[in-house]
């Protein structure tokens, strides 16, 4: 049957289109445009004085994120509103210790699992009554918002901080292994299975214990195992335990990670270490350590953030081209494929209480992470990675990130629960809970022993706390994990 | 043809402008070479000096950019933030080293030692530079620190020295070839200069030897034409020279012959004029005068029309003026103020269009045709003002005749006089005659008028006549005890009651005091009158209230009948007043 075409509907579409160009034209750089004019009317107010400079303190190599390439984000704030940036770099750890001591910072960068601790100890600033004064919101629609900002920015139903990062656990493994025909069939010969993306935890350490070659120098996997970062790689084993999600603690806060559960995850946790490098279990051996390896061809998988894709996909590196994102692994639950993934790191905007500028910086971290800057910033060579829809669909972090490494992160978001605990005394529970992992790691106490140490303990931090306030946050928290329909 | 070698004014504005002309072109010329040779100088001087200098300043910034990221390089903790350093170290390389090459390319014919030498520090700098990207990737920061702190450093030192002393003699030599150019755009501005002051003297003397020549012509030109103008020159003009200003000469000599000629000419003529003159102006005296009277004349008639026209205006009676068919032209002043009309309000109309007798107009222009047809004069009639009021007038219409032919009718003159208040006070004193002041029943001598008219009638239509006398029994009796004003009060009641009792055709009177009489004709029989006689004692006999009071007044009737009892009013009359009597003594209300 021949297709006529229909003129009509070629006009609509046409007329669609353009309406589409229109309406992105009308909204490119709103946010940026909002907070310059408000800027200029605090200038005019004499809400800020004349010759008032920001100070602005970063992690190490997150300079141009907020800058730019040769300072054209700076130079174009300075032109835009004549305030002066002067920034400041710290290292690439929390932030707790800087922002107790600071006394002459305005905006600075936290981690997403840092806000409990952060907010009650009084450090940082609810951001909620400017967002209101100013008159923004995080929008998360797909075309250009912020994803998943209900886990990037609150805490307590107050806006805490500004996203302008995304890092998430996702998983790298080396496509040329797993495509090499040889590797299929020996894997098939000693497996009895296809070598394909694992879709299990099982599988995967299946696959790591078949790659693992030391003697040739090359290691299943360099998943750090060290004791204060432990935690972020036993996360994604552990939620997926249940559906939709295996929580940390119940309803009232009695600890369930010593259930069968929690073990198994530990278990999981612990049983890929004879296949990693020697000493990833020694103190500070986190991703410094264990990166090296990767980049230099000699693993076969790595969980870590997408800023992953961006070094391993730069022309120095020996993998390049040979490497691909894959979705996180998870459990068998009833006969469906739980899956969950979780923010490991992430530096995301923090006004500290005793800025002098609050409403500037809150104004300059607004502007940054506008649709079109912000995409400036995350393709600038700097740590911020996409956090931003548009981010995924912008050319330039394509030739960075890959586009395949963007899509996984792009399907990824639907599985991903919000950062560490929650709640007030968040560090401790998380150092308590790294400790025992790492003792079994280490194999000084069993899973189950290291589960019930961490459940004892947990019990009393949130004694401690106060159990009825923990109770609040936690079923605050709980509301943020994603729910049944979104397991895969 | 004039000859091609003569020198006239215009040949020589032509030299004047031509000569500014190439004079200017010659200064723009010279002008355009100076600063083109400046600009030129100027951008050889930028182009081999001041760029080199700026690629070099590049040059500087760039490897000490590279310098600095080195050094940070072994501070970094994060692996994540290495890599990024290591990014921005190949990027800053990558662009130092193009900047090099096109440095080497462009520039390598001033400083061919110094650059070789520049090369090979940077060559083995760049290998510094690699080993640290080697070492840094796989974290061994400890040796990034040795190569930066004892190998590198002498490396960039060395480049940064060349660079610098390249830089210094880049200057100096920028700095001479400035000076150069300066100096040979001085030489070049003082010739434009004197090559500008030169042609300008020349051109200025030119200039002035041209304008004197004119000038002094001219004016000797104007001094002579000032003297043949007054008179006091008649030889030729003379002007020296062979232009157009020597043919000006001639053609004035020319000119004044032909102007003492016509001189002549005009004197004869001017003769001839003076006598015509003399003759006209005698005739035109006497014509002034005949003027004068005719003036005198129509100046008396106007002031004549113009008392005329005030007098109308403001006559007190209504003066209307018509044209021949008697549309309305002109009203006076009392016109509009008793009928409330302005003129313009009603000049379609005719003076009859007030009347309401005649409503439409076809009626008041045919009313109009019958008063000129039959030359009425003067007739009275009923007028309605604007609004609405009624008034009379006695209306006078006189035909305005064309004094030079009486024949012929200009216009109609309508004269209204307002009668209304003489004409209401005859109507009250006829209506006081023939009636009765307290009762408003025709009087006395009304019903002998009317008597005699019925009997006429009676006479010719056979018929019959009732003469009814009426006196109220008692009325006496009422008057001593209620007053007088009660008994006028019951003979109004009593009128009343009597008219009630008639039909339209029938008549009841007052005779007098306490006395009617009633009327009644067109009877065909004796009991017609007797019925009539009935109604009027039935009439009586419910009381009269008279001052809150209740009364029974009775009347006694007296009944005459035509022709039966008398042939005229006077016996009619006394056999009715015969049969009141009798009533009376037969017991009275009979």
């Amino acid at each position: 049957m021949a297709i006529r075409p229909n003129v009509n509907s070629i006009a609509l579409f046409l007329i669609a289109v353009f309406l589409h160009m229109i309406n992105c034209a009308a909204q490119a750089g709103t946010q940026a445009d909002k907070a310059i004019a408000a800027v200029k009317q605090l200038i005019s107010q004499g809400e800020i004085k004349p010759g008032t400079v920001m100070k602005i303190r970063v992690k190490q190599g997150n300079v141009s994120s907020f800058l730019g390439s040769n300072y054209v984000l700076q130079k174009k704030w300075e032109e835009q509103t004549g305030v002066v940036l002067d920034v400041s770099v710290m290292p690439q750890l929390d932030s707790f210790e800087l922002l107790v001591n600071s006394v002459d910072v305005d905006l600075t960068l936290a981690r997403n699992h840092e806000y409990p601790d952060l907010y009650q100890n009084g450090l940082i600033s609810d951001l909620s009554p400017l967002m209101e004064r100013f008159d923004f919101s995080f929008e998360d629609n797909l075309n250009d918002g912020f994803m998943l900002p209900r886990l990037q920015a609150y805490f307590d139903g107050k806006v805490v901080a500004i996203p302008a990062d995304f890092d998430t656990a996702l998983l790298f493994i080396r496509s040329d292994w797993l495509e090499d025909t040889d590797n299929r069939s020996a894997f098939l010969k000693r497996y009895n299975t296809e070598l394909a993306v694992p879709k299990t935890w099982e599988e995967y350490q299946r696959q790591v214990e078949f790659f693992h070659r030391p003697n040739d120098g090359i290691y299943g996997t360099v998943e750090p195992r060290e004791k204060l970062t432990g935690w972020m790689y036993w996360f994604p084993r552990y939620l997926s335990a249940a559906i939709p999600n295996q929580y940390l603690f119940s309803n009232l806060m009695e600890p369930l990670i010593n259930s069968p559960a929690g073990v198994a995850a530990t278990e999981s946790y612990i049983a890929v270490v004879p296949y990693s490098p020697a000493e990833i279990l020694h103190e500070g051996n986190a991703y410094n350590y264990t990166l090296p390896f990767w980049m230099g061809g000699d693993a076969y998988s790595i969980i870590l953030t997408i800023a992953t894709a961006k070094i391993s996909n730069r022309n120095a590196s020996a993998i390049k081209d040979k490497f691909i994102s894959v979705p996180i692994p998870g459990h068998m639950i009833n006969d469906q494929l739980v899956r969950r993934t979780h923010f490991i790191y992430g530096n995301n905007l923090v006004i500290p209480t005793n800025s002098t500028s609050k409403e500037l910086a809150f104004l300059f971290g607004m502007w940054l992470t506008d649709q079109d800057n912000s995409s400036i910033s995350v393709t600038s060579n700097g740590i911020a990675d996409p956090y931003r829809y548009n981010h995924l669909n912008d050319e330039r972090a394509h030739a960075l990130y890959t586009a395949d490494a963007l899509e996984v992160l792009k399907n990824e978001l639907s599985i991903i629960a919000p950062s560490g605990t929650g709640l007030p005394g968040n560090k401790e529970y998380m150092d308590v809970l790294s400790n025992n992992i790492w003792l079994a790691a280490s194999g000084k106490l069993s899973a189950k022993e290291a589960m019930d140490n961490t459940a004892k303990e947990w019990n009393i931090i949130t004694e401690r706390y106060g159990r009825e306030q923990q109770i609040k946050y936690w079923r605050e928290f709980k509301k943020l994990f994603p729910n049944g329909s979104q397991t895969q | 043809m004039r000859p091609f070698n003569r020198l006239t004014l215009g040949n020589k504005l032509f030299i004047s402008i031509g000569g500014v002309v190439i004079l200017v072109t010659a200064l723009l010329l010279l002008a355009s070479y100076v600063i083109h040779d400046v600009e030129i100088r100027f951008e050889i001087a930028l182009t081999n000096e001041v760029g080199p200098l700026v690629k070099l300043n590049q040059l500087q910034s760039r490897i000490n950019g590279i310098r600095v990221l080195e050094i940070e390089l072994s501070k970094l903790s994060d692996l994540f933030a290495i890599f990024d350093q290591l990014e921005l170290i190949k990027s800053e390389r990558k662009a130092f080293a193009q900047d090099l090459n096109y440095f080497n390319t462009k520039y390598q014919n001033n400083e061919l030692i110094e650059l070789k030498t520049l090369e090979e520090h940077w060559q083995r700098y760049e290998m510094n530079l690699e080993n640290i990207a080697k070492l840094a990737n796989t974290m061994n920061l400890k040796l990034v620190q040795d190569i930066s702190t004892f190998e590198s450093a002498g490396r960039f030192k060395a480049i940064s020295r060349i660079l610098k002393q390249l830089s210094i003699d880049t200057e100096l030599r920028a700095k001479q070839r400035f000076n150069q150019s300066v100096s040979r755009y001085k030489k070049l501005s003082r010739l434009f200069f004197i090559t500008s002051l030169t042609g300008l003297i020349i051109l200025g003397l030119w200039t002035g030897i041209v304008a004197r020549s004119i000038s002094m012509r001219v004016l000797r030109l104007r001094n002579m034409a000032t003297q043949i103008a007054d008179g006091s020159r008649e030889k030729p003009i003379a002007i020296p020279g062979n232009d157009e200003l020597t043919d000006l000469g001639f053609a004035f000599n020319i000119m004044h012959n032909k102007i003492k000629n016509r001189e002549q000419a005009l004197q004869q003529s001017h003769d001839q004029l003076e006598v015509r003159v003399v003759e006209r102006t005698y005739d035109l005296n006497e014509a002034n005068k005949s003027l004068s009277l005719e003036i005198e004349e129509r100046r008396r008639a106007e002031v004549k029309l113009k008392l005329l026209s005030q007098a109308v205006e403001q006559s007190p009676v209504i003066i209307i003026i018509t044209d021949i068919y008697g549309k309305i032209e002109y009203v006076n002043q009392a016109f509009i103020d008793c009928t409330q009309y302005s003129l313009k309000d009603i000049t379609d109309y005719n003076p009859l269009f007030l009347s309401i007798n005649f409503e439409t107009c076809i009626k008041q222009q045919e009313q109009w045709n019958k008063i000129i047809s039959q030359n009425i004069q003067q007739q009275e009639i009923l007028n309605r003002r604007a609004d609405g009021s009624l008034f009379w007038v006695d209306m006078r219409i006189s035909p305005v005749l064309d004094t030079d032919n009486n024949d012929v009718i200009l216009h109609f003159l309508v004269v209204m006089e307002d009668i209304t208040v003489r004409k209401y006070q005859n109507e009250k004193i006829l209506y006081q005659a023939y009636y009765d002041n307290l009762t408003d029943l025709p009087n006395r001598m009304m019903a002998m008028e009317r008597l005699s008219k019925s009997i006429i009638k009676a006479q010719n239509s056979g018929s019959q006549i009732a003469v009814i006398y009426v006196d109220l029994d008692d009325f006496k009796k009422v008057n001593d005890t209620l007053g007088h004003q009660a008994g006028d009060d019951l003979l109004v009641e009593a009128a009343n009651r009597l008219k009630q009792t008639l039909r339209k055709a029938d008549m009841v009177a007052r005779l007098g005091g306490d006395e009617f009489l009633i009327i009644t004709g067109s009877l065909t029989l004796v009991e017609n009158a007797k019925t009539v006689t009935k109604r009027v004692i039935e009439a009586f006999a419910k009381p009269f209230t008279l001052r809150e009071k209740e009364i029974i007044t009775t009347c006694s009737l007296g009944l005459a009948m035509y022709p039966h009892d008398g042939c005229n009013s006077d016996i009619l009359l006394r056999n009715a007043d015969i049969a009141l009597y009798g009533a009376k003594e037969a017991g009275r209300n009979t």
